[in-house]
């Protein structure tokens, strides 16, 4: 079992571009244990975000250091990948596998000692409520189950970065319930970053919220702040109208 | 432990599977069809190259292809780049996985054709030379396919993969070049191709193949990140390869028509006679045949055929005692089993050697209508009634028809101006007029 | 015209045209190619391209349509096959090959293959049961019934051999529904 070790994520001034698109500009973030929300409109950045935290992405420019390691570094890279689990926005999948087979495979990616594997592969099923479908082929599963299994495999390892992006899409209400409960409790060891467009999510689960608008933070602070801010914003809930009234006072 | 149970998740869900059923059932069908029995260790070892391994390489170059692009059709890529297994392991075990599979359909066949051959066989052995080649070759076609799958992730480079290395298999096998007396024979080129086999080449073309593989894992490697020691690891794969194609081209044994010898590449004189024959095992009564010992389990029926094809001759002046049958041939058909074939002796029987033509035709039309005669009797192939060459030593219309003529005879008759015209028969002094 | 589109026929027909460039450029190039191998290969790029233009990518958005879709899939593959066999039949004729008929009839017969394993394979797998016939036939004796595609000059058999396997894929490929359209991964 990975000891819990004090999860720190801090970037500076860190920039990323795709070809001559500037798609973060001048991000600084520190992050340290809990549940952090990612809010922001399509096209804001928050995929490449997480996918540079992730370390998928070498940072164009800016320092990034994630629990305490360089990703630009091979071993500070590997490192991090020991300790990390991602959800992707689009979940990719091998149909012919099982869902313990599919979680097993990740945590032999993932360099889990061998004899915790079985173990971990089957508590993590357990964790999104799929033991019951833990011999069933991907292919037999609905979008919800799927998103449910890609949890698995970034939760397997027990990371102390926990970095999801849109992980509730597809999944029901109760289903969304049982998840929230989930990040919290991973969120008491480790560092969870959930990047999301569903304000409820923010509300029910995430400690620090920040806003991202074009590539740049344009609110960090608790979701009680961002509430706080919602006069002259529209939406049905203190929170979409503190959501919509600092994206306007952002783009002027 | 990892690299283990990551192989077996990976062999579980492969491509690579599909093809063991596909690899046995078509060698059961080429088994049934062309397969000698009694079994002759020549003709497994034949069959084993030069039917299992051209279909299976390229089988593997196209199913490891589908297999090297599996990731990135699947979108599974940037879930794979947050893992801290090296790509490079990663991507050796998927290989590994795919590619035992022909491995294991290429050594059960192997292991089938050699349990058969074994208890009836009664001379030589496997052939283990080309097994290392053919094993260094599915290794080589599975790794360029891999690379090609990982370069191009497309759903169609695995049929152009497979497509690709048979057309280049094909090339290579039929590499061929003109001598200058108008025959053609295989270029060095054809001895780098999977279905063949010169002892003196062997291990240059095992080398080749298996430089092959060390090239695209190399590249592979290289692509996915670059080091001075990946590059050399790819540089040390090029130099095996290239040793391997000068080593080809230098053992391939070629005809110096200006000094009428053999030699190698660099001009060194090859010894004539590399390959010894074995000594024939005989048998017979009044008429002995001497068979090549791989036929040794025909022997008795050699002998039996030969005494029924001479028998209308014996005590004929000009018949030895006994009588030495030299030229026994052997065919098979699909129901028939194996064959016996005396034709060849009826040449020996009808013509003395010195009126025989060029390549030991026979010339004269009498000949060749008594000639027709014997070969009726013994159930052979005349060649009567079909359009071929007269000059090539096959019988015009006109001994054919008197060979059939012949054949009408009482048996008495035959004998009676056998005794009479035998002597001159075999000295080509007769013509289609002498005959009754 | 967007129906067709969709189905990528445009660079389907680019494709039908370098195949038919293709088997023109062998035939003469190649001139001491037997007949039966380039019956057996040279048809078998535009079965292929005809095979993976069944694909459907709009899925079940296509299963409530009111036009009769079923209808538009055979006119347009039909059509393609026409197409292409009068490409492949008018190599042979400039190349001066007695394969016209041959080339016709394994088009048709490898079409309806790659129809039949798109339908149960998925599309874009159309191409591996084309291929793996095309490869096991090269060591078939011209004699087996099942050479069909080897069989020049074009006798009975093999010809009602092509036609049922053409009639069947067609069928199969007209009523098929995205539903039935495997994930062909």
């Amino acid at each position: 079992m990975v000891t819990n070790v004090m999860p720190n994520v801090d970037a500076r001034s860190l920039t990323q571009r795709i070809g001559r698109t500037t798609i973060l500009n001048g991000i600084d973030l520190e992050i340290s244990g809990g549940v952090f929300g990612l809010l922001g409109p399509n096209g804001a950045g928050k995929t490449t975000l997480l996918r540079t935290f992730a370390t998928i992405l070498s940072p164009a420019s800016g320092e990034l250091r994630l629990l305490g390691y360089d990703p630009r570094r091979g071993a500070g890279r590997t490192a991090i990948r020991r300790r990390l689990g991602y959800l992707p926005q689009h979940l990719g999948y091998y149909p012919g596998f099982t869902v313990f087979e599919f979680v097993e495979y990740f945590a032999l990616l993932k360099e889990m000692p061998n004899a915790e594997i079985r173990p971990a592969v089957a508590r993590a099923i357990e964790r999104v409520g799929l033991a019951d479908r833990a011999k069933s082929k991907l292919k037999t599963l609905s979008g919800g189950m799927l998103r449910r299994v890609g949890i698995a495999q970034a939760i397997v390892n027990d990371p102390d970065l926990l970095l999801l992006d849109e992980p509730t899409a597809g999944l029901d209400p109760e289903q969304r319930v049982l998840f929230r409960a989930l990040l919290r409790e991973v969120g008491q060891t480790g560092t969870v970053i959930i990047s999301t467009h569903l304000i409820e999510d923010i509300a029910a689960a995430c400690n620090q919220v920040a806003l991202l608008d074009a590539g740049r933070i344009v609110f960090r602070g608790t979701p009680d702040d961002l509430s706080a801010s919602a006069e002259g914003g529209v939406g049905d809930s203190a929170l979409e109208r503190g959501y919509t009234r600092v994206l306007s006072g952002a783009r002027g | 432990m990892t690299t283990l149970r990551l192989f077996a998740i990976e062999a579980r869900h492969n491509a690579g599977m599909l093809l063991v059923p596909v690899i046995l059932l078509f060698a059961w069908y080429m088994l049934g069809t062309q397969l000698w029995e009694p079994y002759l260790w020549s003709s497994t070892n034949e069959l084993l190259r030069k039917s299992v391994v051209p279909l299976a390489a390229p089988a593997i170059a196209g199913a490891a292809a589908w297999m090297a692009g599996r990731d990135r059709r699947r979108s599974v890529s940037d879930l794979l780049a947050t893992t801290p297994l090296p790509a490079a392991h990663r991507h050796l075990t998927l290989l590994s996985a795919t590619t035992v599979w022909a491995l294991v359909a290429y050594l059960l066949v192997a292991g089938y054709m050699f349990a058969r051959t074994a208890p009836n066989a009664t001379w030589a052995g496997p052939e283990l030379w080309p097994m290392v080649t053919a094993i260094a070759a599915l290794l080589a076609h599975g790794a360029w396919g891999y690379l090609a799958g990982y370069r191009i992730p497309s759903r169609f480079t695995a049929p152009i993969a497979g497509v690709v290395a048979f057309v280049v298999q094909l090339y290579l096998s039929g590499s061929m070049t003109v001598q200058t007396d108008g025959t053609q024979i295989s270029t060095w080129l054809a001895r780098l191709a999977v279905s063949d086999f010169t002892p003196r080449v062997a291990a240059w073309q095992a080398l080749f193949y298996a430089g092959l593989t060390g090239v695209a894992l190399a590249a592979l490697w290289l692509m996915l990140r670059r080091d001075l020691r990946r590059g050399l690891l790819l540089a040390v794969a090029v130099t095996s390869v290239v040793a391997g194609v000068v080593g080809v081209w230098a053992a391939t044994p070629r005809w110096d028509y200006a000094n009428n010898r053999v030699v190698d590449g660099w001009g060194n004189t090859i010894a004539a006679e590399e390959y010894i024959a074995p000594e024939p095992v005989c048998d017979g009564g009044d008429v002995i045949v001497c068979v090549h010992p791989q036929f040794q389990p025909w022997l008795d029926r050699a002998a039996a055929d030969a005494e029924y094809l001479v028998a209308p001759l014996q005590g004929l002046p000009g018949i030895t005692s006994p009588v030495e049958c030299h030229k026994i041939g052997f065919g098979t058909g699909r129901n028939d089993g194996t064959r016996v074939v005396v034709d060849g002796c009826v040449d020996q029987l009808v013509a003395d050697e010195s009126t025989q033509g060029q390549y030991g035709r026979i010339e004269n039309d009498a000949q060749q209508a008594i000639s027709v005669w014997m070969l009726t009797r013994i159930g052979g192939h005349t060649m009567c009634g079909m359009s071929v060459d007269p000059g090539m030593g096959f019988p015009s219309a006109a001994a054919c028809d008197a060979g059939e003529r012949f054949a009408a005879l009482p048996e008495s008759d035959q004998r009676a101006w056998l005794e009479s015209h035998y002597a001159d028969l075999r000295a080509g002094k007769l013509t289609l007029a002498d005959l009754p | 015209m967007l129906f067709l589109r969709s189905r990528l026929v445009g660079p389907a027909l680019i494709w039908l045209l370098v195949a038919g460039l293709l088997a023109w450029f062998c035939l003469v190039r190649y001139d001491g190619l037997p007949l039966d191998l380039a019956a057996v290969a040279l048809p078998l790029l535009p079965a292929v391209v005809i095979g993976v233009t069944a694909r459907s990518p709009f899925g079940d958005v296509e299963v409530v349509a009111s036009r009769p879709l079923p209808l538009f899939r055979v006119l347009y593959l039909a059509g393609l096959l026409v197409i292409g066999a009068a490409l492949l039949i008018s190599a042979a004729g400039i190349a001066g090959v007695a394969l016209r008929l041959a080339f016709a009839r394994t088009l048709v017969g490898y079409t309806g293959l790659a129809l039949l394993c798109g339908r149960i394979l998925g599309y874009r797998l159309a191409w591996l049961a084309p291929l793996t016939y095309a490869a096991v036939t090269l060591y078939l004796d011209a004699t087996s019934r099942w050479a069909w595609p080897k069989q020049v000059p074009v006798e009975g058999w093999s010809l009602f051999c092509a036609l049922v396997l053409g009639a069947l894929g067609l069928l199969a490929a007209a009523q098929a529904t995205p539903r039935d359209q495997p994930d062909d991964g």
